[in-house]
């Protein structure tokens, strides 16, 4: 029993982590049509505002904001200065995030080193709840990270934004001659992508390594929740967390680690096969 | 664009998203054949992306890329420092008696294939510091045969595709005479075909998973049996422990030293309560640190690298499991992944490897202030991978010197049977082809320092290797 609820409380803590990491890449590639392969380094920026914030002495929980703020400016500008450029050739928007990424690695590693670094926990130790003891930082990641996702899928679903959006992703030609400045609207989807993915990095820091190549490790993480789920509606981003979060705890247990990581590439794979292509504008 | 052609084209735009991330996946979950026997894979982490080709320095290596020496070598004498011998030679022969001439004349041209960007980046820059002191140091000692050396850096981004073409410069463009490596095996792999076809001495020096052998190679690095064999059944001593969980990345170098691990601990009258591989770039490790919880065991044996072995570590704490709940000994954790793990989280942990820069011999003192004197305090610390180059220069160095040339027969043939006495500690090359080396133990003291415990000289590798 206890078991079963520890593996219950480790999936769940699982799906909010890949659920937080996957969202940016949701919103900038199900609303934008943008493939972004930086978002990996988005979240390596985001660990490195929490490396800083605890450098120069300030509380941990303080990144999680500042690292939202951080990237969406970041992000602005990336939209402003590249993405705007090419958003409508999304095939080249590969090549651009891919050079982006690389550049954004090695300006990571010209200021910082690349020196693996760390951001210690500010909350050691364990909680006992539900008759097991559990990591007491894994409890406060499961909330702040939901409480983003719910956020953020409220703000694309009930939101005047969110109306924007979707009258975007429906037809982007029609919803210009109606007046709306789809510019703006595509500024503030890449930079909240890349605000949710700061968050992801400042949350996730304190559960590992902070070092310049931390991105290439969470992209194919992200994209994996977000081919599972579906990519142009943002519940699928919960979905698909929820999905491989289940699947790779269950395989664990029953398996290994590394057939849990084949039994989700498997996953992507049938769902791949069997997914029909979603009616355009259904963004929630 | 309409609603139709729109979700066309989007729905081709999705095929392609889902093969550039189903082929990023695929690389991180293969990294490399993970066939448990054979020694394919790397044996430092392997990217799970290969970006790489950007021949970066960052602003940590104190020298770029290729080591410039003077075209007109520094004279050995007026070096205003002490400028030690660098190991006294107990080579078979020693052409050059005791005062080393100044070297003259063409230089030998010493390349170095290492790893100074992508995830192995990390252990670049002491290399490259350790590339000077080579130079330095063997042309005070007279040269090469009376010629002095010249040493030519090449990076391989952590990416065999990459390590091939740098292996390539080396010998077409570079000309060098012999090639020292310390990256994965997966470079190794790409890199010794041109070695052989040119005829190139190539001496591979990193910590691997052995099985290596080629009528053109060495290999200087400790093999699994040597940092295992005689330490195994020593920590069960030290600390009571008898049940093992052995916790590795999945990868060819982590299978190869838990099989032999196995053996060591059942013949120890141990056992093994657990064997899990993680694939690299894993980032939760919340499920396995409840399987290990859950196995009972006395001691555990993690063979992960980088990011990983941070992540692990840190997270095991928060499950109950942490060092001072159960003993680790590890056999790759070095100073930069310790130092980002924290005190808090190393202290008491035993690491098993080759060479610490706290090894306390003269020898090792006097080198080891030495390079903190030239590079600074604060320089990046010089360890198991640089210390490794460093005597496999000597070792060339002295085989050339014995042979009378550059020549790869023969300085191969110097090679067999070769003894040194180094910063590193007594080392000699088997008729495997590998190096008999001391083995040390390190425990990670509360302020995360490293004090050797435990050192166990001269340890044979159990490989073979006849190369026909």
């Amino acid at each position: 029993m206890d078991a079963l609820t520890l593996q219950l409380l480790n999936g769940v803590s699982l799906f909010a982590i890949l659920a937080i990491v996957a969202l940016g890449l949701g919103i900038v590639f199900g609303l934008m049509g943008v493939i972004n392969l930086a978002h990996g380094e988005f979240v390596m920026l985001g660990a490195y505002v929490a490396y800083v914030v605890h450098t120069i002495g300030l509380n941990h929980w303080l990144s999680v904001p500042l690292a939202a703020v951080v990237l969406f400016v970041l992000g602005a500008v990336i939209e402003v200065g590249l993405i705007r450029r090419i958003h409508r050739l999304p095939e080249l928007t590969i090549l651009a995030t891919f050079g982006l990424s690389v550049c954004l690695r090695q300006i990571a590693e010209l200021v910082f080193s690349k020196d693996f670094q760390s951001v210690p926990n500010p909350v050691p130790g364990a909680t006992r709840a539900f008759g097991v003891l559990f990591p007491t930082y894994r409890y406060l990641l499961i909330a702040i990270a939901s409480a983003v996702v719910a956020g953020t899928l409220l703000a694309f679903t009930r939101s005047r934004f969110g109306l924007v959006v979707r009258a975007i992703v429906a037809d982007r030609d029609l919803a210009e001659s109606a007046g709306i400045r789809t510019g703006l609207a595509n500024l503030c989807a890449f930079g909240a992508g890349a605000a949710t993915a700061g968050i992801a990095g400042a949350l996730v820091a304190p559960l590992g390594a902070v070092e310049p190549q931390a991105g290439l490790a969470y992209l194919p993480g992200a994209f994996l929740v977000v081919i599972v789920g579906g990519y142009n509606r943002l519940w699928g981003v919960v979905a698909g967390a929820v999905t491989v979060a289940a699947v790779q705890t269950g395989v664990i247990h029953l398996y290994d680690a590394v057939w849990a990581q084949i039994a989700s590439l498997a996953l992507a794979v049938l769902v791949l096969q069997f997914r029909r292509p979603s009616p355009a504008g259904a963004v929630a | 664009m309409g609603t139709v052609s729109d979700s066309r084209s989007r729905s081709r735009l999705w095929l392609a998203a889902s093969l550039v991330a189903l082929l990023a996946l695929v690389a991180a979950a293969c990294g490399d054949g993970d066939d448990s026997g054979t020694p394919e894979a790397p044996s430092a982490p392997e990217a799970t992306d290969t970006d790489a080709a950007e021949p970066d320095d960052s602003g940590e290596a104190p020298e770029p890329e290729t080591t410039e020496a003077p075209d007109e070598p520094e004279p050995a004498e007026p070096e205003t420092t002490e400028a030690p011998e660098p190991a006294t030679t107990e080579a078979p022969a020693e052409p050059e008696a005791q005062e080393p001439a100044a070297p003259s004349g063409e230089p030998v041209r010493i390349g170095i294939l290492f790893s100074n960007s992508g995830p192995a980046g990390v252990f670049g820059p002491p290399t490259a510091n350790i590339a000077e002191l080579i130079e330095e140091d063997i042309n005070a000692a007279g040269g090469i045969n009376g010629r002095p050396v010249e040493t030519f850096l090449a990076d391989d981004a952590t990416d065999p595709a990459v390590g091939r073409q740098a292996m390539e410069q080396l010998i077409d463009s570079d000309n060098v005479d012999v090639v020292l490596g310390t990256h994965s095996s997966a470079t190794r792999q790409a890199a010794k075909p041109l070695a052989e076809d040119a005829d190139v001495l190539y001496i591979y020096a990193a910590l691997y998973e052995g099985g290596e052998c080629s009528s053109v190679m060495f290999n200087t690095g400790e093999v699994p049996s040597q940092q295992l064999a005689p330490v195994i059944p020593w920590m069960m001593e030290q600390t009571g422990g008898q049940s093992w969980f052995l916790l590795g990345n999945d990868y060819v170098w982590p299978r190869r030293s838990f099989e032999l691990a196995r053996q060591y601990i059942e013949a120890a009258g141990g056992e093994v309560v657990g064997e899990e591989y993680v694939p690299l770039g894993t980032q939760d490790f919340s499920s396995v640190a409840q399987i290990i919880a859950g196995s009972g065991a006395d001691l555990i044996f993690p063979a992960l690298v980088g990011g990983d072995a941070i992540a692990f570590e840190t997270q095991a704490v928060d499950f109950g499991i942490g060092q001072d709940a159960i003993p680790r000994l590890a056999n790759i954790y070095e100073e930069n992944v310790l130092g980002a793990m924290g005190p808090a989280v190393t202290a008491g942990m035993r690491v098993t490897l080759g060479y610490f820069k706290e090894v306390d011999s003269g020898l090792n003192n006097e080198f080891v202030d030495r390079y903190y004197e030239r590079f600074g305090a604060d320089a990046p610390p010089h360890m198991t991978f640089s210390s490794h180059i460093y005597d496999a220069a000597l070792l060339y160095a002295a085989a050339a010197n014995a042979a009378g040339t550059t020549d790869t027969a023969a300085v191969a043939a110097a090679m067999e049977g070769l003894s040194l006495t180094t910063p590193t500690g007594d080392i000699a090359i088997t008729d495997s082809r590998h190096l008999a080396q001391p083995i040390y133990v390190a425990e990670i003291q509360d302020d995360g320092s490293q004090l050797i415990v435990q050192s166990f000289p001269s340890v044979e590798p159990d490989e073979t290797c006849d190369p026909a």
